[in-house]
């Protein structure tokens, strides 16, 4: 059997969330011109540099989106718990394996 | 889920649930108390209302929920039982998760024991289907005709209150 990746949790198949995955939500409501653009804009307003966010970077600029009316805000939620659920279940699998589990 | 996401995904629909205000965190008092009447309704340990958005459900009021998904507030939505009511307008119903096709291989039911589920879609006046008022529980059970019209009459209620915030976008104390 093989080994999911580093950044997939196990079992429930959830990736890490990624900045990319952030721009395609919103290009897919938005347009993808619109979409970098609001988005650089948002890491900006979150203190983050856009490029190659860590989890908790990334975090920051989802709550930034989510403040965000519209369609935005709502693709900016989405984002949110998808990381925090990420973040949630990656940790209790750490403690698991740390228990030797 | 299954299907395209076409529909999770209108923005149209994502309009709607930014209007009305529901992934406000902030929880509604009469939306808590539609939700802790249904789990009490149907002797089950968990009900919520299901705001389902292209890439993951909120849940603007629950009752009952443990463990991770009472902090998250939500899942990813690929393993929402609630998108395939929204998807199709239709209630959703899930006697035994382990062997209902749409449900047997989600994490949600082996990992986290999510084993029965009935659902009510809940559509707006302009007809978008926000998400769901819905029931769960941790061993396989039916649910009659009768149960499910009083599921119905609750997301009624649900409902009504949730059209009430295009005049008052706050949620009610």
């Amino acid at each position: 059997m093989s080994t999911p990746p580093h950044n997939v949790v196990p079992g429930y198949a959830l990736a890490a969330p990624t900045e990319q995955d952030a721009i395609t939500f919103l290009a897919r409501a938005l347009g993808a011109d619109r979409a970098v653009s609001l988005w650089v804009r948002t890491c900006q307003d979150a203190g983050v540099r856009s490029g190659k966010l860590a989890v908790d970077e990334l975090e920051r600029a989802a709550l930034a989106l989510s403040q965000h009316e519209g369609v935005a805000g709502v693709i900016g939620n989405s984002l949110v718990i998808r990381l925090r659920t990420y973040r949630l279940l990656e940790k209790t699998r750490r403690h698991q394996g740390e228990g030797g589990r | 889920m299954t299907g395209s996401g076409d529909v999770l995904r209108d923005p149209a629909r994502l309009e709607e649930i930014a209007a009305l205000g529901l992934t406000a965190p902030e929880v509604d008092a009469v939306l808590q108390q539609t939700v802790d009447e249904a789990a009490a309704a149907f002797n089950l340990p968990t009900a919520m209302v299901s705001v389902v958005m292209g890439e993951a459900q909120y849940f603007a009021a629950e009752h009952g929920l443990t463990g991770w998904m009472a902090e998250t507030h939500g899942t990813p939505v690929e393993w929402s039982f609630c998108a395939y009511a929204v998807e199709s307008g239709e209630p959703f119903v899930v006697e035994d998760a382990r062997t209902h096709p749409r449900t047997k291989d989600n994490p949600l039911v082996h990992y986290d024991n999510l084993r029965c589920y009935a659902g009510i879609p809940l559509v707006t006046s302009t007809g978008h289907t926000l998400g769901t008022l819905c029931v769960t529980g941790t061993e396989p059970r039916s649910f009659t005709e009768a149960e499910m019209d009083v599921l119905r009459g609750l997301a009624k209620t649900a409902m009504e209150r949730i059209e009430a915030r295009r005049k008052d976008p706050q949620p009610q104390a």
